[in-house]
Formats: C-alpha cells, sequence, structure tokens
C-alpha cells in the first residue's frame, strides 16, 4: 500500500526504496584538500562519522569517499554531496554550507539541490500506468507496438526571482525491480532574474543557459540559497513526488 | 596511478573486481585525458547540476559517453552496473514509513541534561521546550545557544515496525580569518551608523 | 486588592481615565511584556512576547483592544536586556509604534556587542537569539529624517529616559533607569571583546548574553511609583540590583507600590534591602513564570508571598495541561525526551490605580492567577 508523502517534512513518509538528497555545486575545486580528516578538522563532521569514513579515491583531481552517512565527491569542476538518510537531509545543506564558507575563495558557477527517489509500483499494470499518466499513448500506439515509457524529462521555470530552471527526470529504476525512479534538481545559475518567463514559448526561448563564468563571489549567493531555500526546495520536491504517487 | 573497482560479492560484501591490468590503465587514461581536457579547456562550465544521479543509467545516457560531469560517476557507473547485475532484485530491508522532524535551540546545559526549544521542522504547530541526556551528544562539547536535528523515524523491516529517534548537532563548519575581518569591518559601520540615531 | 475580573471582552477593553496608572504584564509567551499607562492616553511598553500558537503580539492586541493609536500614544519601548525571551518580537512592536523612543542597555550600542550580532547574521532568525535585534535596528533606520537623533536613547543607571509635567491631559510623569551601572557596561563589554570568535572556532550561534546589562525602570506617575525589574540580578559587585542601592544620587520618591519582580522570582535576583529602599512595605507584586527552569519555584513563591500584599503571575508557574498538539509531540519524543513541555498560553495581570488613590485594582485575565 503506497502512503502519501508528507509535504511539510520535505521527507516521504511512505515505503520508498530509497530517498535521497545531493548538494551539487559546480566551480572550479582542488580535489586534494578534501578528505575525511579535512571534514573533521573544519568541523563539519564530528568524530563518530569520521570514525565511518569509507575512502574510494583520493587524488589530486578526483575526491570520493563516505562519513558516516555523507557521501563526498569532488572533481576539478564539481562538489557532490550526498546522503541517502532522511533524517540527514538538513545536514547535507549545512555540510555545503560550510565548505562554501570555509573555501571563500573557490570560483562558483552554478548550484543544484537534487532529491532523488526510487518509489515502488504496486504491480506491473500499476508501474504502467505510471508511465501512461506521464506520456499518454495515443499518439505511439499507431506507430510501434506495445509502447511504455522508459525516461521522461520536464523542465519548467523557478517559482522565485533566481536564475536557473526545474528538471524533473522520471524512468525506470535500474536499481529495483518495478520501481520508478524519480529526481528533482532544482538548478540555480547563481544569478538573478527580473522576472521569469510568462508563458511557455517564453520560456524555450531562454532554455540556453546564459555563459556561466565561475567567480568567488557567487559562493556567497550559493549559501544564501542554500540556507534560504533548502525547505522550500524539498517541499517542491515532495509535491512532485506526491503527484505520482496519486497516479493509480 | 592505480584504483581499485568495488563490487558486491555473493554474500553482499565489498570486493575487488579483477580487470585486466590493460584495460584498467585503459579506464584511467580515459579519465586523465578527461580531466585534462577540462582543465585545457575553456573556463566556462557547462550548467547542469543534477551530479550524479543514484540511477545508474544515467550516469552514461546523456552525451553518449562520460560526461564533463563524469570522471569519478563513471567509475561509480560502473560499480553500480556491476552491482546492478547482481542486486536487480534487491529490495532494501529496511524502509522508513514514517518521519517527524524539529529544529532545535538549546536553552540550558548541565553536565546531566539539556534543556531544548523545538519547534516543528515545517513551523507549523507549537513549539515545545524539551529535556534530553547529555549523553545523546557525546562527541563535543555543547552550548547553550547550539542548534540540533531531532528526528523520530518509523521504519519497517522484516521484523516489524520500529522506531528509532535521534538527536543531531548542526555543524556549520569554523570561522575563517576571511569572516572575521568582515563582520569586524561591518560591526564598526553598524556602529558608525546607530550613533547617527542616539539622543 | 483582586477585584472581581471583567468577564467580557468589552470590559476588558475600558481603558484607564487619563489620571489613572495601569501596569500590564503579560506573559508567558514565550518571553514577558509589561505596557505602562502614564496618563493621559500615554504608554510606554517594555519587552516583548509573541503567543505561540497564533504568533500576535499580546501588548499590541490589548493596547489596540483598548482603542489606542500605538502609532502616535506609544511614547517609549524598552529592550531591558537581549535575551530572546524579553524581546520575542520587539522588532514588530517598533515597527508598530512607529513614534516612540526606542530604548536599550548601553552596552548594546558598543562595537563589540554589534559584532556578536553580525556573527549571528549566518543563522535564521529562529535559532539565532540576536536576529530581532538586528530587526530592530533596521526597524529604527527606517525612521523618517526628521526624527532620527531622537529615535533611541540608551539606558545607563540614573539616567532619566523620560519626563512630562503635569497637564490638562494628564499628571506629571517620569520613566528613570536604574541599571545598568557603568561597571555592569564595562564588564559587559569585556566579556563581548572576550568572546569574539576566532580563525577556527566552531560556528555556531551566540551563548546567552548576561542578565547583568538588564534595564531596570523606575517609573512615577503623579504619586505612584512603580519599579520594573527587568531580569536583574543581585550582583556582583558593582553591578545588579547592589549596585543600584549604593546610586548615590538617586532617591526612591515616592517608594513604588507596585514590584515586577525580577528574573521570575529567582533567588539569584532576591536582595532584601529593595524591599525596604525601593518599595513600600507589602507592595503588590508582579511575574511571568519561565517554562525552561520552570520559575518561580515554590520556594521563591514562599518568599515573595511572605514580602508582598499579594503575588500575581500572569500564568500557572506550573507546567500548564499540554495541548493535543504538544501531547503528540510528547508521545513522538517519549524515548528520547525525559520531559517535554509548552510555553503556554499568554495570561495578562492588569493592575490599576488612580493617582492619589489607595490601592491598586487587579484584574487577572486566563490563564493569570494570585499565587
Amino acid at each position: 500500500m503506497l502512503h502519501a508523502v508528507e509535504r511539510g517534512l520535505g521527507v516521504a513518509t511512505l515505503e520508498l526504496a530509497l530517498d535521497g538528497v545531493s548538494v551539487v555545486v559546480k566551480g572550479l575545486f582542488n580535489a586534494a584538500i578534501f578528505s575525511p580528516a579535512w571534514l573533521l578538522a573544519e568541523g563539519l563532521i564530528g568524530k563518530s562519522e569520521y570514525g565511518e569514513a569509507d575512502v574510494e579515491l583520493i587524488t589530486r583531481e578526483v575526491a570520493s569517499f563516505t562519513v558516516g552517512w555523507l557521501r563526498c565527491q569532488v572533481t576539478p569542476d564539481a562538489l557532490q554531496l550526498t546522503t541517502t538518510e532522511p533524517e540527514e537531509f538538513e545536514r547535507v545543506r549545512d555540510a555545503a554550507v560550510g565548505i562554501l564558507n570555509t573555501l571563500s575563495h573557490t570560483p562558483v558557477a552554478a548550484l543544484g539541490i537534487n532529491r532523488e527517489v526510487h518509489l515502488p509500483a504496486r504491480d506491473g499494470a500499476h508501474y504502467l500506468a505510471i508511465g501512461d499518466a506521464l506520456a499518454p499513448k495515443e499518439f505511439w500506439e499507431p506507430l510501434v507496438d506495445l509502447p511504455a515509457t522508459r525516461t521522461l524529462t520536464i523542465w519548467g521555470q523557478r517559482p522565485d526571482k533566481r536564475g536557473g530552471r526545474v528538471q524533473i527526470q522520471i524512468e525506470s529504476s535500474v536499481r529495483f525491480r518495478q520501481h520508478v525512479f524519480i529526481s528533482h534538481n532544482d538548478h540555480f545559475n547563481l544569478l538573478k532574474v527580473d522576472k521569469q518567463p510568462a508563458s511557455r514559448e517564453e520560456a524555450l526561448l531562454e532554455t540556453v543557459e546564459p555563459n556561466l563564468q565561475p567567480s568567488a563571489h557567487k559562493g556567497a549567493i550559493a549559501t544564501e540559497i542554500l540556507t534560504s531555500e533548502w525547505k522550500s526546495s524539498m517541499g517542491r520536491s515532495t509535491d512532485v513526488i506526491n503527484a505520482i504517487l496519486r497516479i493509480k | 596511478m592505480t584504483a581499485t573497482i568495488f563490487r558486491k560479492s555473493e554474500t553482499n560484501e565489498r570486493e575487488p573486481y579483477s580487470f585486466s591490468e590493460n584495460r584498467q590503465e585503459r579506464m584511467w587514461e580515459g579519465l586523465l585525458k578527461l580531466t585534462g581536457s577540462w582543465a585545457r579547456g575553456t573556463d566556462v562550465l557547462p550548467d547542469e547540476t543534477t551530479g550524479m544521479p543514484d540511477n545508474s543509467s544515467t550516469s552514461t545516457r546523456e552525451h553518449g559517453s562520460v560526461t564533463v560531469r563524469g570522471r569519478v560517476d563513471h567509475l561509480n557507473a560502473l560499480n553500480r552496473a556491476v552491482s546492478r547485475v547482481n542486486s536487480l532484485a534487491d529490495i532494501p530491508a529496511e524502509r522508513i514509513t514514517g518521519m517527524q522532524k524539529w529544529d532545535g535551540r538549546i536553552l540550558e546545559v548541565d553536565e546531566e541534561y539539556f534543556s531544548a526549544e523545538l519547534v516543528p521542522y515545517e513551523e507549523v504547530g507549537e513549539a515545545v521546550i524539551a529535556d534530553f541526556p547529555r549523553d545523546l551528544l557525546p562527541d563535543e562539547p555543547v552550548y547553550a545557544g547550539d542548534v540540533i536535528y531531532v528526528t523520530v523515524r518509523t521504519v519497517a523491516d522484516r521484523g516489524g515496525p520500529r522506531r528509532t529517534s535521534a538527536v543531531r548537532l548542526r555543524r556549520l563548519g569554523t570561522w575563517t580569518e576571511a569572516e572575521i575581518t568582515e563582520n569586524a569591518r561591518l560591526a564598526k559601520q553598524d556602529a558608525a551608523e546607530l550613533a547617527k540615531y542616539f539622543d | 486588592m483582586r477585584r472581581n475580573s471583567p468577564n467580557t471582552l468589552t470590559e476588558r477593553a475600558v481603558p484607564p481615565k487619563a489620571d489613572e496608572v495601569e501596569v500590564s504584564i503579560f506573559g508567558p509567551g514565550k518571553g514577558e511584556s509589561i505596557c505602562v499607562h502614564t496618563g493621559g492616553g500615554q504608554w510606554i511598553i517594555v519587552d516583548s512576547c509573541v503567543d505561540q500558537r497564533s504568533h500576535e503580539i499580546p501588548v499590541l492586541s490589548y493596547l489596540r483592544s483598548l482603542g489606542v493609536d500605538v502609532s502616535k500614544d506609544v511614547s517609549l519601548v524598552v529592550g531591558t536586556h537581549a535575551h530572546d525571551d524579553h524581546i520575542a518580537g520587539l522588532s514588530r512592536v517598533i515597527e508598530a509604534c512607529s513614534e516612540a523612543v526606542f530604548v536599550c542597555s548601553a552596552a548594546l550600542t558598543h562595537e563589540e556587542y554589534l559584532r556578536h550580532v553580525r556573527d549571528d547574521a549566518a543563522f535564521d532568525a529562529r535559532q539565532s537569539i540576536r536576529s530581532e535585534y538586528r530587526a530592530i535596528f533596521e526597524q529604527i533606520k527606517k525612521r523618517p529624517r526628521a526624527k532620527r537623533p531622537y529615535a533611541v536613547k540608551y539606558a545607563l543607571a540614573e539616567l532619566p529616559i523620560s519626563a512630562s509635567p503635569e497637564s490638562g491631559d494628564g499628571p506629571s510623569s517620569s520613566v528613570v533607569a536604574l541599571s545598568p551601572s557603568h561597571e555592569s557596561v564595562s564588564r559587559a563589554i569585556e566579556k563581548f571583546t572576550l568572546s569574539v570568535v576566532k580563525p577556527g572556532d566552531g560556528r555556531r550561534p551566540g551563548r546567552v548574553d548576561p542578565n547583568e546589562l538588564a534595564v531596570v525602570l523606575f517609573v512615577v506617575v503623579g504619586d505612584i511609583a512603580v519599579l520594573l525589574g527587568a531580569d536583574l540580578e543581585r550582583g556582583p559587585t558593582g553591578c545588579g540590583w547592589q549596585a543600584i542601592l549604593e546610586l548615590g544620587t538617586f532617591t526612591a520618591e515616592p517608594l513604588a507600590s507596585l514590584f515586577k519582580i525580577p528574573h521570575h522570582g529567582s533567588l539569584n535576583a532576591y536582595h532584601e534591602d529593595v524591599w525596604t529602599q525601593l518599595l513600600v512595605q507589602k507592595p503588590t507584586s508582579v511575574l511571568t513564570p519561565f517554562r525552561p527552569s520552570t520559575l518561580p519555584r515554590p520556594e521563591g513563591i514562599q518568599r515573595l508571598k511572605e514580602l508582598s500584599e499579594a503575588v500575581y503571575c500572569s500564568a500557572n508557574p506550573n507546567p500548564p495541561n499540554p495541548s493535543a498538539a504538544v501531547k503528540k509531540t510528547r508521545a513522538a519524543l517519549r524515548d528520547l525526551a525525559l520531559d517535554v513541555r509548552s510555553w503556554g498560553v499568554v495570561g495578562q495581570v492588569r493592575a490599576r490605580r488612580m493617582v492619589g488613590g489607595a490601592k491598586w485594582e487587579v484584574d487577572l485575565f486566563h490563564p493569570a492567577l494570585k499565587l
């Protein structure tokens, strides 16, 4: 039996197979400085997390490790912090804010707040019904036998006066049988806009992102967004999950 | 440079995946080329901030090859591809079926207890004051004013539903010289500004 | 003297007469708040509290119910100290009372304190204890240019805050600050300086500010005096009540007949000489409870009752019966928390006395009670 997700908490309260959040910061990063010891020294994790450190790789250009609930992956152009423990969602945000504050001279270009869930379908018919609701098959039935939705990407405008977009991807889960994978990407290009497009035609003209020059001052904008927009981002992703759950 | 790729064994343990040496070297060569080309490339970044989604297919899907965001996710995609074959049928044994969250601010601390004001995460509902045993936060010193997250979750596993609850300290890192200097400058400015309003 | 309290909103909403002093205390909220009618339709507001269920500011709601135009008829808004249980919502009070002068402790305008306010700006309002002060200063900066030089006064021992002579509109009135002492201010600034963050310190919201900075007010209207004790504690040397009693140039004239008990009746705010030098024998005492520490305690209540004609509290010191929402939270946290309690509902103790009159007439509004 599927249950509704509690919107207010931004956390699914139904039987999701996986519910995770990641913060992605595009910028220019020196992967070599990232390590469990560095996070501990900077007060971003505690001793118990440090004790659970599991390092996959740390080189000059790539760092990938977990410290308890937090997974940290760094490349020259991106920092990604992830957790699949819903009670730690806010601490992922805190870790991102803390890192950006500590590395305040790091040139930053864009920020993503991502929510990903694998949610179960009751059975095969329900699984297909979800795909049919999101992409009706009447158009496809004359053209291909037994059409079924494999993957879908929707873009939408931001609901605030910040540059960027919202991207939602839905596809078959490749991790869990008969599950649907939903990814909600709240993308910020760290620019301000006077107004968002008022129509889809206007939005189409703006699908090409402006050139994103990374700069150090955008780090402060990113931390401000993480602090002030986190809850609304979680709420929006939960709304999407709930809406898909309501598909019968 | 060497690296080890891991896979999940039959007993769900991590074990090294055996590539041939040549294949491993070729993979790393590819990674380095991408890294190098990025470093030499323009200073304008693509805008994607979806990162490395936790659904294996997407990490190699987008441009038909590893994208500029994909040096590590290539590695992970490989991991997941290997583990995917073994674990497609796997459904996690444990699922969260209920969650409640509060933000808290510590009001008082003594040797054995601390009191905190808790506000529901969504800010709907009444704030409460709760007392907690001090050993819930054993890792480090705790002071009045510190912020905590309190969660209570219900988990369903093979044994049936059970509750777990936790208090976690909010961590925002440490102050930097630059921040301190800037705040000092702004405070001086604030004092001068406020002085204009005084009788 | 407690009289049969007005039972209807209409009866409660009768304003005091022009020559009738009123002292109303509201709380807990969280917080506590006091309004004083200083005659002729003029009011002062001391501190602020917020009703945790409605998120309204009870003192503003009350004054508006009396027909008071808070934007004109409130002459002073005082923040006695920076604890957020005393100034929660104060920026909203200042915004509403646009003609009022804001009074705060002298130490809180120094650069050293403002550094702490800046450091706290990294945290959101619910987690910062200084966000209210930031909001207050932002409100002040919005005041019209012509008013600017008079927007703020700082309180220091023996500094007169306001005075007005007797007129056709009402009796004479004066407000004098009895604290903080110069010594308190110096100590506080030193503490602020020493506790400024250093590189590598953990980033966390600021700690509690010292009670010794609290502003105690002596309000005289006609022949009636009221002592508002804020959260001031007994000492240490050169500070607190001890310093007030050592003031050379201040004489309590007349002695205060109503006392807002300091620091929710705690023992560390009690000084026996206050009761003999600043107060009439057996004054009327009013206070609010403090839920986190469960104040006043039974022994404090007993002491106050022995010293006062009557003691009135804006709510029962014992934790209130939990609402359904609080019960639900308590159940949810049963594996983790030892005790869960709420701030409770805001009550009001209202004391009125005619200038030249013999006694305070006290009304209690739920859940206020006589201890």
